[in-house]
């Protein structure tokens, strides 16, 4: 499948070139105290979607589904395809997890038959994606999938069946989470001050033709031009084999810049898109020769490489 | 009569900071809500899921309760009528 | 020539039963399951609600109940020892398994800041397909789907898609989900729960009630049920997913997504509106849903289209729904019956149909399955049989 388009919302704000600007820069953004605990984290700033144009018609979109619109929107932004013909993929780790609190709280706080429905609804994990296909009018397939390994890999292995079957000519595949005080506690108690936890999303649109090539496999392949490894996030895997061949970054260099996250994938290929469409490495500016930027990931005995480029 | 009116308006005041608040109206100030403009399919644009909430938020901050949807309907017209549903149920 | 996918097993547990044969009785004797007042949340009324038969533990439920049947399923199939190599893929539909959602976990860190771990733990486990594939040794694509009320269906379709990719050999697919206090309070917040057993399309239906179950299917290439010896009788032949793009809560007014869905999956399969012997239905008994579904269906299988909703057996059971639909209607085509739609006693003016009133034969050869889903997503299964004359 091919890459056409990109949009990305993290703790340096939103759009892609906030995140070229980040890179570039070689600064990642300051983790702040977060919550309740103040547990440090890599929060998506409030400015990043308050007077977000791409929000205007989402009235009850929570804040999971605010970062996920913001960086699906950007990247289906001049898309051609037909919307009917059009699908969306979203996965995410945690989900909504932060709406299901507040109805939580509802239940509490005013008893069972007393809760909010409008918050129950938000709670509902179908509810992002729904929001993006309304926003963009999309009406092709839409799916959204919750797991704690490897999500993002799936979602666009999946997007790749969907547009070799032939049921979509474009497809907005990407992943999303936030962060909530409870996870941010969770976080501390599991791993303590191991990791910085982050917040975001990262969309891609997929066809069959045009922008750079992208394929999914389980092997490194030699003569990539830049191989990146994801740490996993989280207490996740760091994939075991990454011989060098070509230049390379030790596993999880970028990822301060968005946070621990077991999306990691997804941040990482679009920090690999920005790179390939700059041609240079970043941080540091050394230009990237053509070629391959590999991204690696793995779960247990399952590896992904998402490799970007010819 | 005094008291009824001024109590009628204090409800319909109180209704309309509610209904800014929790359906998260956002191009909607309290002061441009008028008290007999319908509220679902005018230009504020309440809609199915919208209704539900304010039985909700009849229930939290008036106790009042709205059993059949039937009733909500016929009540929900506009401001005004809400309001006077929840004085006649609360004060009368 | 495209691969055919063809069913190899099936499992289910619900209120209509603890395995395929149960159900079917059940089923067959069109009768209503005992069911509980909302044992899971306080509401001022008793809603009625379905609880899955079997002793299934109230911790991780919904995990037991996703396992029980993907086993009964691979089972079914012969897969219970798959030859070595052997590519199975996971996809599970469900609605609570991926939440961290424990009250109790919630109401302790609120109050004290502290609170045990062991939700948050058994969440940290992974998502249910996940954990269904690493008991089951599964090596193929792994994907938990949170589709609200359709994932079942659209799991079913992710498996299809894996296959037809070549992705894997064959795929555990389905849904799984347990009663819960979350979905209780929602949708009595939203005014959909009936007081009474549910009514699907019937002119006095009053809303859905909650059921928890578990419906797996095993879906496989034609080709790999060939090497292994499995005949191959059921297949799963289309698939199409389509979104309303309309609203968070309600259906589209006229159903487009639904219909859209519909015809995909029809095209998908190869085959036009007149080789559908049965819809098995969402039917909810939701006053918008049975309008609206039964609208569509009317559309594109005219007036005299044969409509069951098996939602009188067994409750909405959210993202299992799809899978045990699934189940309950690839079984009418194995055993050449299609069953009664229960609850339903009288003609809703509004819909230009009734639903199946006694258990009638099924003359052609396919079947659909229908599911629609809270924020627009519609999904839609076509199931046949092969190898009988009609």
């Amino acid at each position: 499948m091919n890459l056409t388009g990109l949009g990305v919302v993290f703790a340096g704000g939103a759009g892609v070139p906030a995140l070229r600007g980040a890179l570039a820069s070689g600064v990642p953004p300051a983790a702040v105290p977060y919550g309740r605990e103040g547990v440090p984290a890599l929060a998506v700033p409030a400015a990043a979607l308050a007077g977000n144009p791409l929000l205007a018609p989402a009235r009850r979109a929570d804040r999971f589904c605010k970062l996920a619109m913001a960086a699906a929107l950007e990247a289906w932004e001049g898309c051609p395809a037909d919307p009917a013909r059009v699908g969306i993929i979203l996965a995410t780790a945690f989900g909504p997890h932060a709406t299901v609190f507040r109805f939580v709280n509802d239940m509490l706080d005013f008893g069972d038959a007393k809760a909010s429905p409008t918050i129950f609804s938000q709670s509902v994990h179908a509810a992002a994606a729904s929001m993006i296909a309304s926003a963009a009018k999309i009406r092709g397939p839409v799916l959204n999938l919750a797991d704690l390994a490897l999500p993002f890999e799936e979602a666009l292995a999946l997007a790749g069946c969907w547009l070799e079957e032939g049921r979509c000519d474009a497809v907005l595949a990407g992943a999303a989470d936030e962060l909530s005080d409870v996870l941010a506690h969770v976080v501390r108690r599991f791993w303590g001050d191991r990791f910085v936890p982050g917040e975001g999303a990262a969309f891609f649109r997929l066809e069959r033709t045009g922008g750079a090539r992208l394929a999914l496999g389980c092997e490194v392949a030699p003569g990539a031009a830049l191989r990146l490894v994801n740490e996993g996030g989280l207490g996740a895997d760091v994939p075991v084999e990454c011989d060098a061949a070509g230049a390379e970054a030790p596993p999880g260099a970028l990822t301060p810049f968005w946070g621990s996250t077991r999306l990691g994938a997804a941040f990482y290929l679009a920090a690999a898109e920005v790179m390939r469409r700059d041609g240079r490495l970043l941080p540091g500016g050394a230009p990237l020769t053509d070629g391959r930027i590999e991204v690696l990931s793995a779960c247990g005995l399952r590896r992904r490489v998402i490799a970007l480029g010819e | 009569m005094d008291n009824r009116e001024s109590e009628l308006a204090e409800i319909r005041q109180k209704l309309k900071m509610l209904l800014v608040d929790n359906l998260n109206l956002q191009d909607v100030t309290v002061e441009q809500i008028q008290d007999d403009a319908p509220l679902f399919g005018g230009a504020i644009g309440l809609d199915s899921l919208d209704a539900v909430e304010i039985v909700v938020i009849l229930q939290r901050h008036f106790g009042v309760e709205i059993k059949d949807m039937d009733v909500g309907r016929r009540v929900f017209q506009s401001v005004s009528s809400l309001s006077e549903y929840i004085y006649e149920k609360t004060r009368a | 020539m495209r691969e055919r996918i063809a069913i190899t097993g099936l499992g289910v547990v619900s209120a209509a039963g603890a395995d395929a044969a149960s159900s079917l009785a059940t089923l067959r004797a069109a009768a209503r399951p005992a069911w509980v007042p909302c044992p899971v949340a306080d509401l001022p009324v008793a809603m009625p609600m379905f609880a899955a038969a079997g002793g299934f533990p109230a911790i991780d439920r919904t995990f037991h109940l996703a396992r029980e049947a993907a086993l009964q399923a691979l089972r079914d199939a012969g897969l219970e020892a798959p030859p070595r190599g052997f590519r199975l893929g996971v996809c599970l539909g469900t609605t609570v398994a991926c939440q961290l959602n424990d009250i109790d976990f919630y109401r302790a860190y609120r109050t004290c800041g502290q609170p045990a771990l062991g939700a948050a733990e058994r969440f940290a486990a992974g998502g249910l397909s996940e954990r269904v594939a690493r008991e089951l040794g599964a090596e193929g694509p792994v994907l938990t789907v949170v589709n609200a009320c359709s994932s079942g269906s659209d799991a079913l379709g992710v498996a299809i898609s894996w296959l037809r990719c070549g992705l894997c050999d064959a795929v555990v697919a389905g849904g799984a989900d347990e009663l819960s206090a979350i979905p209780a309070s929602g949708f009595f917040a939203l005014g959909v729960t009936s007081p009474e057993p549910c009514r699907p399309f019937d002119r006095d239906r009053q809303g859905l009630n909650l059921g928890e179950g578990a419906g797996m299917l095993v879906l496989e290439r034609a080709s790999s049920a060939g090497r292994r010896g499995r005949p191959v009788s059921l297949v799963a032949a289309g698939f199409g997913a389509a979104a309303d793009g309309y609203h968070l809560t309600a259906p589209h007014p006229e159903g487009l997504g639904l219909e859209l869905a519909v015809r995909a999956a029809l095209a998908d399969a190869g085959i036009g509106p007149e080789a559908i012997d049965f819809v098995n239905a969402h039917g909810t008994a939701t006053r918008e849903n049975d309008r609206i579904e039964g609208g569509v269906l009317a559309r594109v299988f005219g007036p005299q289209a044969r409509v069951v909703s098996t939602k009188g057996h067994t409750g909405h059971t959210l993202g299992a729904a799809g899978g045990i639909e699934a189940v309950f209607t690839a079984l009418a085509l194995r055993e050449g019956w299609a069953p009664a739609s229960v609850g339903f006693e009288n003609r809703d003016e509004a819909i230009p149909f009734a639903p199946l009133t006694a258990a009638a034969p099924v003359l052609r050869d396919y079947a659909l399955s229908t599911s629609l889903a809270f924020g627009g997503n519609n999904a839609a299964v076509v199931l046949g049989r092969q190898g009988v004359s009609s």
